[in-house]
């Protein structure tokens, strides 16, 4: 049986269908938008690890060989490392603060804040680095080892 | 009357839902990433009354909540969070191309960036925008959730029962 265009089961039949339309296209939208961001955040990540800034967020403090903490390069704080060290955080810089031992090496080295840059207190074993969002540390400036 | 009552009860429940948020720990070490389940009453307001109530509530409750629970410099970011996202999800409400859904991501989403930007003004430090990937991600995240999660409550309880604006 064929439908009639004025028949009201068949325009209530249409009108239904186009709400459904409507809001089938709307989800649609919705998952537009949701891949374009995640697509977004995704490039973003990947022209930032590209580009392989040295732009730190996160201290870590190591002593010994071992991880003794992090701390957020954003904070302002002060960072007690065993009874040797100090090491204070400061306008996104770390500096060595105090040392106890005699030669004073880190102490007087400048404020670090790239990824490639690192505060060593060798008669404490305090190795100071710096890490950015991705967990990314700088590369040993050793390119291979002899032995 | 009626309107205020129901305003109140608002307030009531995003400034409750900021504290249980404020008691949930965070697993991911990024600063200014949260559920935003308070955002979730701010949207159904959206559908269920009109722009102008949605803004005094979501400003008063940025206030309120960060006078009780937090601290003048928290309220200066969820504050430009909230007006960025609130601005981005009446627009696109307008548009009426969305589901609540697609709304409730860009809300999401523009609040985090809001936020990042006014850390960005605050701090001065480029790194910041190292960030924004991760914001994205879990704003659009979070966003999600909540727009389900306003999408089932304004499923069943229906307009006619909350005011009559």
């Amino acid at each position: 049986m064929k439908y009639d265009i004025l028949n009201f089961e068949y325009r209530k039949y249409i009108r239904k269908d186009n709400l459904t339309m409507e809001q089938k296209k709307k989800e649609r939208n919705d998952r537009i938008l949701i891949v374009g961001i995640i697509l977004c955040a995704v490039l973003l990540a990947v022209v930032f690890l590209l580009k392989g800034s040295n732009l730190g967020t996160t201290v870590v403090v190591s002593v010994d060989g071992e991880e003794h903490g992090r701390y957020s390069l954003l904070k302002e704080q002060v960072v007690q490392i065993g009874d040797t060290n100090t090491l204070i955080i400061h306008n996104h810089e770390a500096d060595m603060l105090f040392a106890e031992c005699p030669d004073q090496i880190c102490v007087k080295h400048t404020p670090i804040s790239g990824t490639d840059e690192s505060i060593i207190c060798l008669p404490n074993k305090v190795v100071v680095t710096i890490e950015d969002i991705y967990g990314n540390k700088a590369e040993s400036e050793l390119d291979a080892v002899v032995k | 009357m009626k309107k205020t009552a129901f305003c109140g009860l608002m307030l009531a429940l995003a400034l409750i839902a900021s504290y249980v948020e404020s008691l949930i720990p965070v697993p991911i070490p990024v600063p200014g990433i949260k559920l935003g389940v308070a955002n979730s009453i701010i949207l159904i307001l959206l559908y269920y009354t009109d722009t102008r109530t949605a803004w005094g509530i979501s400003v008063s409750r940025v206030v309120l909540s960060g006078f009780l629970f937090g601290s003048m410099s928290s309220i200066l970011y969820s504050l430009s969070g909230a007006i960025l996202s609130l601005l981005i999800m009446s627009w696109i409400k307008k548009r009426d191309c969305f589901t609540m859904t697609g709304v409730s991501v860009a809300g999401g989403v523009s609040h985090n960036i809001g936020q990042l930007f006014m850390a960005f003004l605050v701090l001065e430090s480029g790194v910041l925008w190292y960030y924004l990937p991760v914001l994205l991600l879990s704003g659009c995240i979070t966003g999600g959730i909540i727009g389900i999660l306003g999408k089932e409550i304004f499923k069943r309880i229906p307009q006619e029962e909350t005011v009559g604006i």
